[in-house]
């Protein structure tokens, strides 16, 4: 897939000035986008998401002049149109994906000992607690469990659900940082 | 989200959902606790065959993904450790320990093998859907060396979508001597796996290997023999084989 060369430092300032007048808000807001257009890029398998986000902004950047005089609506909507296209292209490039090997027991290890120093350094005893009933059992008596911590926190299960998401997320950059350090 | 991830959607319907979570923050905490969801399921094998294919196809293809995946994987072993096995009995310690039955058990073996045998003729398709389907490959001659001059070409196999197992048939050196039992370990280049083994003869040893040992690739199976007087020996012969899509 051709590459267009990344955007010069007075066309960007265009881009953040057509997302926001604000440059700070324009900022976030840019941020924003470009880390949503990375996550659809990951969902959607691609190995280069964030190659594939940077190539949009590029794609979205050329055409800023065009759009400060022309386009009426969520500049987010434009970005993502421009991305479905370049998704398309990437498409016609990408090699067969193959299913994510197995790691052998003394990697696994690694990574569970790096899970227990993250949870330990980076997670309050609350939490560590939430996470071990939330991951107890399996199959059916998981998902009671779950209901049952859910009851006991006094939250819907679903709040449960996105708050041990939220703690997964910040645990999981820890274990990759740790695992890097040890597996040198 | 559930399903956008597992490739229930149309076109149109994922784009639709795409687009919000370029505007919507709300559906971005749904979107990333959805991932967690599938990733979760995938591991414990509670996906449906398609919808494993689709996100090994999609989402586990990605940097973000497999490392989602390595996560799940120590997640699960931190708070499910899986409990110390017990030896298993080898065949040559399982037969030595029938010959010492008394009477009354070797009626109870014998009645309990007529079952079996019932089961092994008339009920053989329970017993494969239960464990899924086997794909019965072709018999593996193994080399002395996979590589070089001499080296006989590598099998390909192309795994059936319904295929849960592979079954090898692993053709012995002639002249091998008899052995009391047989371990095969499975090397994909990059670890090694233990496989079943099924039955043996005095010409070869049949293998079944699950289909998630098997992603394309190349593989070699060693194989060990156990003699009558308990020492291990290996097999000199590397069987090779690749797995295509």
């Amino acid at each position: 897939m051709k590459k267009r060369e990344p955007p010069t430092p007075e066309s960007f300032e265009k881009l953040l000035l057509w997302l926001n007048a604000d440059r700070e808000k324009a900022a976030e807001i840019y941020y924003r986008i470009h880390t949503r257009l990375v996550r659809i890029f990951s969902a959607k398998g691609c190995a280069e998401a964030e190659d594939l986000a940077d190539e949009t902004v590029n794609v979205v950047t050329s055409k800023v002049d065009w759009l400060r005089e022309n386009y009426v609506g969520d500049p987010a909507r434009y970005f993502y149109g421009v991305a479905n296209k370049i998704y398309r292209e990437y498409l016609k490039s990408r090699l067969t994906p193959v299913p994510p090997p197995i790691p052998d027991k003394t990697v696994l290890e690694i990574r569970c000992g790096c899970l227990e120093k993250c949870l330990n350094e980076k997670a309050t005893a609350k939490e560590r607690e939430i996470m071990r009933g939330y991951h107890e059992g399996e199959g059916r008596a998981r998902i009671e469990n779950r209901k049952q911590l859910a009851e006991e926190l006094g939250i819907t299960v679903n709040a449960l659900r996105i708050q041990i998401c939220h703690l997964q997320a910040r645990m999981r950059p820890c274990v990759e940082k740790c695992f890097q350090k040890l597996e040198r | 989200m559930r399903e956008y991830l597992l490739g229930k959607l149309s076109d149109e319907e994922q784009q639709k959902i795409e687009e919000r979570l370029m505007v919507e923050d709300e559906l971005l905490d749904e979107f990333e606790a959805s991932k967690d969801d599938v990733i979760e399921d995938y591991h414990a094998g509670e996906l449906t065959q398609n919808e494993r294919h689709w996100l090994e196809a999609h989402f586990l293809a990605s940097p973000e993904g497999r490392e989602r995946y390595l996560f799940a994987l120590a997640k699960d072993r931190f708070y499910q450790p899986a409990p110390d096995p017990k030896p298993r009995a080898g065949w040559f310690e399982r037969v030595r320990s029938a010959v010492n039955m008394p009477p009354w058990m070797w009626a109870t073996a014998g009645s309990t093998a007529v079952v079996i045998l019932i089961g092994v003729v008339f009920i053989p398709k329970l017993i494969s859907t239960g464990r899924g389907e086997v794909f019965n490959g072709p018999a593996l001659v193994g080399s002395v060396t996979s590589r070089g001059e001499g080296a006989p070409p590598v099998d390909k196999i192309k795994l059936p979508e319904n295929a849960a197992r592979l079954k090898l048939r692993l053709l012995l050196p002639k002249g091998s001597a008899a052995a009391t039992g047989y371990k095969a370990e499975l090397d994909n280049k990059t670890n090694t796996s233990p496989v079943e083994v099924e039955g043996f003869d005095n010409e070869a040893v049949s293998v079944t290997i699950p289909r998630n040992l098997l992603p394309p690739g190349e593989y070699l199976i060693q194989l060990s023999a156990a003699d009558a007087n308990g020492t291990s020996r290996t097999i000199p012969r590397e069987y090779l084989f690749n797995i295509i899509e």
